[in-house]
């Protein structure tokens, strides 16, 4: 992509920002609420990206954030009586100071390693949110309603999505630009040598899990707000958590924007190719993630860097093959 | 005595999870792989008895042969054309790959057996006998023999054949035994091959015991870190070891805690191991 200049770019994306933004005033709510979950997951995929594809932790259970964050604001808003905004502030917060507290431990795990503790930390959270009373156990909690009619509700919704998924990009804009983009990427290409040139890794990857915490923290809240509705079992769910890291590598990891293309691609075909199959829906999905490790490790981005070619794709079956 | 019918009930439900931990161990140790379908692989097997002891009317029991050579060919068939193409890929990757393969065999069993619960009822389900006032069901006892014993023919088949030594050569150094002129795809392939082939005999035992739905492998995860890593990755005995004593922390927790929280008590107990016993009880990986 490097053939377009700069100027160029900041047209497209320029085009691209206020495109969306006067989006829901030609469309109806059904694509509304459509595009608010795209930037759902593209809040998701770029949380992820920040641990897993600045600094190469493989968070697969990071969906746990996302859980908590949602009951932390269910439980505020109908437990404590609080309103929208000061509670998902907490949700946000709640999960990233969760992160900081079993990133300690967690984070000083090897790469197999720590990829098992997140998944057994996402079991575990989700048991224990179906086996306290104060979450309403295995039956869910429901929320309160949005104030105002369906229609008021579904831009609340958008524009609040939006505005997240741009706050996300652009700390992921800032964190690859600064000092702390490079220490990540150092401790992805080789914690003990980052160390040995200064980098203590342990803040460095505890930050990057907490930033990616609260992120999904903050999706997770307003997820709760939205469906109004939430169970351990549907926000605590594994699936959805493959989902963002398969949008991650389909985009490319450790690119700002890579993820978030991700995440429209992926949701859109499967609002409209497989959404349509019900019974197949998981074939498909399976199929699609066979495919991408297959042919694009490395994800789109470098499949069309320098010109795309079709022999790109074998060589990269090439690289990886025993 | 109570205690003592905790601990047998604990020692015959860790050989099960001795036996279902060994294969996602191997692949663990060999490969380098976490394997999240390995818990559907399981299920598939557990499929299988069902459709052939209620096609053929055979006892269950005897099935689990069935179970294993289908699993087998079909694991040497994934691991050849698809897994072996990203093989060099990294965790990402291959962990990304086998969570895809995990949801294409859901679906397939969804699809054939629909999502209700299945289960075998052979005539001496529920029967047991009393050891000096423990009882002692007889499907448990059986399911705990057969699951010992594939797991010990599984040691002597690596320990002690040329194949088996190939396998643990690769693991120990996939460089040193490519110059020794093996070829690494066809040993992964055999690998992942035994590795299925096992996870369905096991799934053959589970079904005995415990309905199963196309989403029970999900419910494996805990198990199969807990036991692969206390035993040392790639370590049977220490599988073996590991499986009996998670047996009997889960049978024991259940004197102390209600049996509501047994599912958290396992997960803290698996983060405790993960965070202090990363190395497993031995001390050390075994290989790989």
């Amino acid at each position: 992509m490097g053939n377009l200049g700069r100027s160029a770019w900041i047209i497209i994306g320029g085009g691209i920002f206020f495109f969306l933004l006067a989006l829901p005033l030609t469309l109806s709510g059904y694509w509304v609420r459509l595009f608010t979950n795209i930037f759902l997951f593209a809040i998701l995929a770029e949380s992820v990206n920040i641990i897993a594809g600045y600094c190469g932790y493989l968070a697969l259970g990071n969906i746990m954030f996302f859980g908590l964050g949602a009951y932390v604001e269910a439980v505020l808003m109908t437990k404590c009586g609080l309103s929208f905004f000061p509670s998902l502030l907490a949700a946000g917060a709640g999960a990233g100071i969760f992160a900081v507290l079993i990133g300690l431990p967690i984070l000083r795990l090897k790469r197999e390693y720590f990829l098992m503790g997140t998944m057994v930390l996402l079991i575990l959270l989700r048991e224990i949110t179906s086996n306290i009373s104060i979450t309403g156990g295995g039956q869910g909690i429901s929320l309160p309603l949005f104030p105002g009619n369906a229609a008021r509700s579904n831009l609340f919704f958008y524009y609040l999505m939006f505005v997240l998924m741009n706050l996300s990009i652009a700390c992921t804009f800032f964190i690859s630009r600064s000092y702390l983009g490079y220490a990540f990427r150092a401790i992805r290409f080789d914690e003990d040598t980052a160390s040995v040139m200064g980098i203590n890794p342990t803040p460095y990857k505890t930050a990057a899990w907490a930033l990616s915490a609260f992120f999904t923290g903050l999706a997770g809240g307003v997820y709760a707000y939205w469906m109004t509705y939430i169970e351990p079992g549907d926000v605590y769910h594994v699936a959805p958590s493959i989902k963002m890291f398969l949008m991650m590598v389909l985009g490319g990891g450790g690119t700002v924007l890579g993820p978030v293309a991700g995440a429209f691609f992926i949701e859109f075909i499967s609002e409209f190719v497989w959404g349509r199959f019900l019974e197949i829906h998981f074939l498909i999905l399976g199929l699609i993630l066979v495919l991408v490790c297959i042919f694009t490790p490395k994800g789109f981005v470098f499949l069309f860097q320098g010109g795309f070619r079709l022999s790109k794709l074998m060589a990269g079956v090439k690289e990886n093959k025993v | 005595m109570l205690l003592g019918q905790f601990i047998i009930n604990g020692l015959l439900q860790g050989g099960f999870y001795a036996c279902l931990a060994v294969p996602f161990s191997i692949v663990f140790g060999i490969m380098g792989m976490i394997n999240l379908a390995h818990g559907t692989q399981v299920i598939l097997g557990a499929y299988i008895t069902y459709a052939v002891s209620l096609a053929l009317g055979i006892d269950p029991f005897l099935t689990f042969p069935i179970s294993m050579v289908s699993l087998f060919v079909l694991g040497y068939l994934i691991q050849k054309y698809i897994i072996n193409l990203v093989a060099k890929g990294g965790l990402v990757i291959t962990s990304l790959l086998t969570f895809g393969l995990n949801l294409i065999i859901i679906n397939i069993i969804l699809l054939i057996w629909k999502a209700d619960y299945r289960g075998t009822n052979p005539w001496y389900m529920g029967m047991s006998f009393e050891l000096s006032s423990v009882t002692i069901p007889y499907v448990r006892l059986g399911i705990f023999v057969i699951a010992i014993l594939l797991t010990i023919v599984t040691e002597i088949f690596l320990r002690k054949t040329e194949t088996g030594n190939a396998i643990v050569a690769t693991a120990m150094n996939p460089r040193a035994a490519q110059l020794m002129g093996m070829d690494i795809g066809k040993t992964y392939c055999l690998t992942f091959a035994i590795s299925s082939a096992l996870g369905g005999a096991v799934g053959s035992l589970f079904i005995l015991a415990n309905p199963v739905s196309p989403f029970s492998g999900d419910n494996f995860f805990v198990i199969l870190f807990v036991v692969a890593i206390l035993g040392g990755v790639g370590s049977i005995p220490g599988a073996l070891l590991a499986g009996l004593l998670l047996g009997l922390v889960e049978s024991l927790s259940v004197v102390v805690f209600d049996i509501q929280y047994q599912k958290i008590i396992l997960s803290i107990f698996c983060l405790l191991i993960l965070i202090f016993l990363p190395n497993g009880l031995m001390g050390k990986r075994i290989y790989g």
